[in-house]
């Protein structure tokens, strides 16, 4: 053994040790099946015509938008101050959420971006109108809400109907988001989670994962959309004055 | 009487039934009429529906010509592609997309490129441009190569859109989408074309309406509380605002969740109520009312009036008519009493009741007449029928004679018709004989020549009254009561006394001999108080009496030896026996007989007569002056 090697046997020594106390944080991975089927509802209006030229692209789900994964560990780590540092930013761009499904931790400030040319007016809707008030956003400017109750959330704007998404609000957990493809990985502590796949205002997968120092391959299939009619939106509950909304946690639109 | 009441109870009924109908048919009428209104209503919002949907494809038809235009389409394809002067293509798509819009004339048009972003705009927000609009469903399917409509709430406005894609050979470079804002041009079309007033409201507000209906401001209140009905059919049932007929249509696309509808309203003809609809009926014009159609009601009632009419006639007019009839001839004296056989019903008891008031007058006036008679009565009372004693038939002859009260004078209103001669007798009670009046039945002259006679016999000249006392005989007689009117008898031209009427010779026995003969004495007295009542028979005077028993025994008792002879005869003939009748007691008896009527009717004589009565023999006492 030459001493030239002895930095390498160290430093693969350190490697392994290393090596170990990574193990301690398993690795969730997996990947999405979308039916060809499952796309979103068939647009609202009185006529949808092919153009008779060229076939029409399938209406297809952004999984990055739409979807969300939140693994839950059983044995409750977390804390509520957990996510109180935590900023989760959104943009509303295109006349759209650019992420319909937004997960934020109990406790950490949502920030939402208008980068739209015009205002937004964000809210949740009812019975939850305390979670996220009504309130403008003009065009080029932000407004931040802290998080204090968990659960979901349906977002509506005010102003244009068609924007909607939902807040979803852990407690605890992590909260992974899919690639392009449906594609998922997370990294977590080592024990036993509940993975819960978010899509469209409801958790449509359910299931209990272990943990450990294996990784854990998941192959997931978005259910079968059910053909539930569109609920109509609950009439917002608007605000006496704009002043009369701001809470001390927010950080009012800027 | 009952065909009268069952016929006003029937047409009681009917106008009953008439008034009845006549309330509720109004209301009836009304209910129909909104019931078709409603379902009018229902068709019209259906035609409304198509009428969008047939507008919503010409605008995407619209689009579909602009997507199409060679310029657009490569403009749009440099501004996908990227690297190109965005400012120059904005400029060459707007101009583009202004000379189509000037035929066009639409408020919202705008060009985007493959990701959404816009490229240029006319009309609304014209100088923006570069920002991306696909958030839009309507502008993602139109990227996504399909074409379509929607509605868009923008800055609290109502734009119906239509987009179609922009190809290049064989991709999407882009959309085109234009819209029209819903304003009272849409809703002047819409009315138009359905036939009914158009209101268009967003999030509760009516941004536009066809003239200036009335409930405007209710419709937004209507609209908030049928919500839920709107979400669930896209419509809502008739409703009834203030006399007009309203049904909520939802637009459909985005704008439905900001409460898009469009009110389609007409308004409720109220018929109402019967005055409402008297009004009505008064205010149009006469000659265009379906006057036609009342010709069966006119014929019913002019049906009615013949059968009300042909029915009181019948059941009133005519016996009132006849009862009226008798009455007058009661009243001219041809009638002394009403027939009240030929009445029934209510006019018959109205005949009896005037008969039965006639006789209670015609009694009391009597004894008042009664009461108030003269101290020296005449003679005999000439009007008074006179009694004829008769025996039952089968019972021993016995020969009573009720004595005669005094006469009383009757009211000189009755005077005319007791003198009349042709006013006939009432019927006697018993088996008593009329007799006539004396004054009635007697002429002067012979009057006075039995007076005369009277006073030729022995001592009698100065029994026999004067002419002096005949004239006071006349008064006297003058104020008797009425006649009483026998329904038949026996009329005789000469004073007649009562008579004899012995059915049983051999059963004769003087009065007061036997029980039997006590027994029809009595029955026989009540008989004759009748009579008595009736008639006025005065106590003869002394020198009647006088003359009277100085007549010839042997002429009287031959005259008795024949009477019996011929009463055995006839009794033989009768087949009757002839047990018990002797020649003594039979002269004894029409003795006795005798005596007691020319005491009591102060005759000169009795003259006796067998006849036949009923198969049986009778015996007829007559006085004789």
């Amino acid at each position: 053994m030459s001493l030239p090697r002895a930095p390498g046997a160290l430093l693969a020594l350190l490697a392994i040790l290393l090596g170990g106390r990574a193990a301690d944080a398993g690795v969730v991975r997996g990947q999405l099946a979308i039916p060809s089927d499952r796309g979103d509802p068939p647009s609202e209006g009185l006529w949808r015509i092919d153009n008779g030229i060229l076939p029409v692209a399938p209406k297809a789900i952004d999984p990055r938008s739409e979807c969300l994964i939140v693994l839950v560990p059983r044995a409750a780590r977390a804390s509520k101050e957990a996510g109180k540092e935590e900023t989760v930013t959104v943009e509303l761009r295109g006349l759209r959420l650019q992420t319909s499904v937004i997960a934020v931790p109990l406790g950490a400030t949502l920030e939402i971006k208008n980068e739209d040319r015009v205002p937004h007016t964000l809210y949740t809707a009812a019975p939850d109108e305390t979670v996220l008030p009504m309130r403008p956003t003009p065009a080029g400017a932000a407004r931040t809400e802290r998080m204090q109750r968990p659960g979901t959330f349906l977002l509506l704007d005010d102003e244009l109907p068609h924007v909607r998404g939902w807040l979803v609000v852990s407690e605890g957990g992590v909260a992974v988001r899919l690639d392009e493809r449906g594609a998922f990985r997370a990294e977590v502590p080592d024990g036993r989670y509940g993975l819960r796949l978010f899509y469209r205002g409801a958790f449509v997968i359910e299931r209990d994962v272990d943990v450990g120092s294996r990784p854990v391959e998941l192959q997931l299939t978005l259910p079968p959309r059910t053909p539930a009619k569109r609920e109509p939106v609950p009439e917002p509950v608007r605000p006496a004055a704009p002043a009369a909304a701001s809470a001390p946690h927010d950080g009012g639109t800027r | 009487m009952g065909l009268l009441r069952a016929w006003v109870i029937l047409l009681t009924l009917v106008a009953a039934l008439a008034a009845a109908f006549a309330v509720l048919a109004p209301q009836m009428l009304t209910r129909d009429l909104d019931r078709e209104i409603d379902a009018r209503l229902e068709r019209t919002h259906h035609a409304a529906s198509l009428l969008l949907r047939v507008n919503a494809r010409k605008w995407i038809d619209t689009s579909a010509q602009v997507a199409s235009d060679a310029v657009l389409v490569e403009s749009l394809n440099e501004a996908t592609r990227g690297p190109s002067d965005l400012a120059m293509v904005h400029k060459t798509v707007q101009d583009r997309l202004r000379y189509f819009n000037e035929r066009m004339k639409v408020d919202l048009v705008a060009a985007t490129d493959a990701r959404g972003r816009v490229i240029a705009r006319v009309g609304l927000d014209a100088a923006a441009y570069k920002d991306s609009i696909e958030g839009y469903p309507l502008v993602a399917d139109a990227l996504r190569g399909q074409r379509g409509d929607d509605t868009w709430p923008i800055g609290g406005r109502l734009y119906r859109v239509a987009a179609s894609p922009v190809i290049l050979r064989d991709h999407y470079v882009g959309a085109v989408v234009i819209g029209q804002e819903a304003t009272t041009e849409l809703a002047e079309s819409m009315k138009a074309v359905l036939g009914a007033d158009v209101a268009l409201m967003l999030r509760g507000r009516v941004i536009a309406s066809t003239g200036n209906l009335p409930i405007l401001d209710k419709l937004p209140v209507a609209s908030a509380a049928h919500a839920a009905e709107l979400a669930r059919g896209a419509r809502s049932a008739p409703l009834s605002i203030d006399g007009w007929a309203v049904i909520l249509g939802a637009f459909v696309g985005e704008a439905a969740d900001h409460q898009a509808l469009f009110a389609l309203c007409t308004p409720r003809q109220a018929v109402g109520s019967l005055p409402a609809l008297a009004a009505s009926v008064l205010r149009a014009d006469p000659a265009s009312l379906p006057w036609r159609s009342l010709v069966p009601i006119a014929a019913a009632m002019l049906l009615c009036l013949v059968i009300g009419s042909i029915l009181v006639s019948a059941v009133a007019g005519r016996p009132l008519d006849k009862l009226v009839h008798h009455v007058q001839a009661l009243a001219r004296g041809e009638l002394q009493r009403l027939p009240e056989a030929e009445h029934r019903g209510r006019a018959g008891v109205l005949a009896r009741a005037l008969n039965s008031t006639i006789e209670r007058i015609a009694g009391r006036a009597r004894a008042e007449a009664r009461a108030s008679a003269p101290t020296a009565p005449p003679l005999v009372d000439p009007a008074r029928p006179a009694p004829r004693l008769t025996t039952p038939p089968g019972s021993p002859a016995s020969i009573q004679v009720t004595p005669l009260p005094p006469p009383a004078p009757p009211p000189a209103a009755f005077a005319a018709t007791v003198m009349s001669p042709a006013v006939p007798l009432p019927a006697l009670p018993g088996n008593l004989e009329p007799i006539a009046s004396v004054e009635a039945a007697m002429p002067t002259s012979e009057f006075e020549d039995r007076q005369t006679r009277a006073r030729d016999w022995p001592g009698a000249a100065a029994s026999i009254p004067s002419s002096a006392q005949r004239g006071l005989f006349t008064q006297s007689l003058t104020p008797l009561p009425p006649p009483i009117v026998p329904p038949q008898g026996e009329m005789t031209g000469s004073i007649m006394a009562p008579a004899v009427d012995a059915t049983a010779p051999n059963e004769v026995e003087p009065e007061g001999e036997s029980p039997s003969s006590q027994r029809r004495t009595a029955r026989a007295i009540p008989t004759a108080r009748g009579f008595e009542e009736q008639t006025s028979v005065e106590s003869p005077s002394e020198a009647l009496l006088l003359a009277a028993a100085h007549g010839t025994d042997e002429e009287i008792e031959a005259d008795y030896r024949r009477v019996f002879e011929e009463f055995i005869a006839t009794r033989q003939k009768c087949g009757e026996a002839l047990e018990g009748v002797t020649l003594d007691k039979f002269i004894e008896k029409l003795r006795q007989n005798r005596a007691q009527l020319i005491q009591r009717y102060g005759c000169a004589s009795v003259r006796f007569q067998v006849y036949v009565k009923d198969g049986r023999t009778a015996l007829k006492a007559t006085p004789v002056s």
